[in-house]
């Protein structure tokens, strides 16, 4: 656990997160508390849209690229429709698991060495989401460590959602799209997505748990409701300082479009991904966190089949 | 009668009986509901009734309303939420094991409980013309549609894919208000949060096939055979007047209403059934029951869950 308390250190050095509270997605966090006290764990990352969004890209490339081998070839497919529900679901909330966690590799080492254990291709699934929340955590602190403000965190993290999201869907120049009508969308998945799971798992603590669902259920349309302001009507200085100039997404990126293109069920050559890959250099940090995801999901993959080493499995995912 | 809709629906009509009847319950149900409306309407549409909702009626029981701070009132209602899942569960899982019991080759009981809720949508929630009462479950015409049909943003927007992360962002999100403790055993950490985050499986599509085109067989065999929702019944009649026109009923038609509704639909008995378990619940909370009579009645009968 020591690299843990070291990564744990020097993530709360670079000031990527301070002050007393932030609101991460829709929750509000106590950072006092954040890294301090152990239990903790589950509340670091950076939070909102982007991980996911960066997760559900990188296993949609590895899958084109057909490079895994089965089970962890199982692990890369997200469903809203399967029953039983598809395990690789369980890679998509990796943005909750802590960055740069030695865990992982623990995790990897157990799915290397049990291919028995319980729940083996979630487990694979939560692997490699957890490669991805690495990946854009290590390449978007740089953009935190700028501001000391919680507040303003939050906004950046914000403008990054927003700049990522108005890409898939598809909005830009779209002058008919009202800020009212995309809030209202956004809120009414949330119906829809607890129809999808049936009924609500509470905590173990279920009372404390009806107080902490309730308040971010208020956070949460909030948080959408200010997303949509965001996407139809950014303040040109934020979206300057916040996005462009850090160079965080740019929708012309190869391998940003080549996402968009199967995520709308268009197909591409998996020799095209490879290229795109091997040129990224020059891209936005958004295509360069996916090339590292999509190139470490594959070492991870490989080190599952012992074609890969423990130390280049460790210098892929913690770089 | 187990799914989203027709739970939150459930909860939604028996909170209009108890503001209806409010003089039979203790004060601090209708007040709580009022202020915390949204914490009961979830917790309808959750799992562990039979753990949670008696220790909370226990924790507060006696207290007024001015003695109830903001928590207290969303457990409490949370709490009363819980319960009107568990008299609607009651209520009608009985018919889907009977379905399940036939071993039929065309229908079966998840394809039934689907219908359920979407002739719920149809009749309580006007077909996504009318939302339910909290700003924090926007029910629209786009509920049941495919692409969201019916949301005027969806014209202009690439629904799908956007819909995708914002679900799975939904699924990070209750994974993350789970508070999982932190193990060292991450094999251990890793199963733990795979048992204890939601799991996408219930297909919408099926949903949105049974509103927008219901097959007639599975009409007869899922609603009609079954007397599932009869817009006529006496107390469906009273709360949709307070719902939609916002018309109380008197004091009288309300009883009478309550007296016959073991005759009508499943849908009144059971908004009748939940009525009951609030009203127990309200006999509990103001010391005249005690709570093993309480976990009687609601049929809770494990040791370990009477807590």
């Amino acid at each position: 656990m020591e690299l843990n308390k070291i990564n744990r250190r020097s993530f709360i050095k670079q000031g990527a997160i301070g002050g007393t509270g932030i609101m991460i997605g829709g929750s509000f966090i106590n950072t006092q508390s954040l890294f301090g006290a152990s239990p903790m764990n589950l509340k670091n990352g950076i939070g909102g849209l982007v991980p996911v969004s960066l997760i559900e890209g990188a296993n949609l490339l590895v899958l084109r690229a057909g490079v895994l081998k089965k089970p962890a070839s199982f692990a890369l497919t997200s469903d809203l429709h399967n029953r039983p529900a598809a395990p690789g679901n369980k890679g998509r909330i990796a943005g909750v698991l802590p960055v740069n966690d030695v865990r992982l590799v623990s995790l990897l080492k157990v799915l290397r060495d049990d291919k028995e254990t319980s729940n083996y291709v979630e487990k694979t699934a939560l692997a490699f989401g957890w490669i991805c929340n690495n990946a854009i955590y290590n390449k978007v602190k740089n953009i935190y460590a700028e501001h000391e403000n919680p507040d303003q965190i939050l906004e950046v993290q914000l403008y990054h959602d927003a700049e990522m999201l108005k890409d898939i869907l598809n909005v830009r120049n779209n002058s008919n799209l009202k800020e009212e009508h995309l809030g209202a969308f956004f809120n009414e998945i949330l119906p829809r997505a607890t129809t999808r799971v049936h009924t609500m798992i509470p905590a173990d603590d279920g009372q404390d748990w009806v107080n902490r669902m309730t308040n971010w259920r208020r956070l949460n349309t909030q948080y959408l409701n200010t997303l949509a302001k965001v996407i139809v009507e950014p303040e040109s200085q934020k979206l300057e300082t916040y996005v462009v100039n850090p160079n965080f997404y740019n929708a012309g990126d190869e391998i940003i479009t080549m996402v968009r293109q199967l995520e709308n069920a268009k197909n591409i050559k998996p020799a095209d991904i490879e290229d795109a890959i091997a040129d990224n250099n020059s891209n936005s940090i958004y295509a360069r966190a996916l090339a590292d995801s999509y190139n470490n999901i594959i070492i991870a993959g490989k080190f599952l089949n012992e074609e890969a080493s423990l130390d280049e499995l460790e210098k892929a995912i913690f770089n | 009668m187990s799914e989203h809709i027709t739970h939150i629906a459930v909860y939604e009509d028996t909170a209009r009986l108890i503001a209806a009847d409010s003089e039979n319950f203790p004060a601090a149900f209708p007040y709580s509901i009022k202020n915390a409306y949204d914490s009961g309407l979830f917790c309808s549409g959750s799992r562990g009734n039979h753990l949670f909702a008696v220790p909370i009626l226990e924790k507060y029981k006696g207290q007024k309303p001015e003695q109830l701070g903001e928590k207290a009132q969303e457990q409490i209602a949370g709490a009363l939420g819980w319960l009107s899942h568990r008299a609607s569960d009651l209520q009608m899982k009985p018919l889907f094991r009977i379905l399940e019991d036939k071993n039929h080759p065309v229908f079966e009981d998840n394809e039934c409980q689907m219908y359920h809720d979407a002739i719920t949508f149809k009749e309580v929630y006007k077909g996504g013309t009318v939302s339910t009462g909290s700003k924090y479950e926007k029910l629209s015409p786009a509920t049941l549609s495919h692409q969201m049909k019916g949301t005027p943003a969806a014209e202009h927007i690439n629904v799908t894919p956007t819909e995708n992360i914002i679900t799975h962002y939904f699924m990070s999100e209750f994974a993350r208000l789970q508070n999982l403790k932190d193990e060292e055993d991450i094999n251990q950490f890793a199963d733990n949060i795979i048992q204890n985050s939601q799991n996408l499986y219930e297909d919408l599509r099926i949903y949105i096939n049974a509103f927008q085109d219901p097959e007639y067989h599975k009409l007869t065999a899922y609603i009609y055979n079954d007397n599932m929702y009869d817009e006529e019944d006496s107390i469906i009649k009273i709360v949709r007047d307070m719902q939609l026109f916002d018309e109380y009923p008197d004091s009288n038609t309300l009883k009478e209403a309550l007296q016959t509704s073991e005759d009508q639909s499943q849908y009144a008995q059971a908004l009748k059934k939940g009525y009951d378990f609030l009203h127990a619940a309200g006999r509990f909370y103001n010391n005249n029951m005690d709570k093993s009579d309480l976990y009687d009645f609601y049929g809770i009968y494990t040791e370990s869950h009477r807590i």
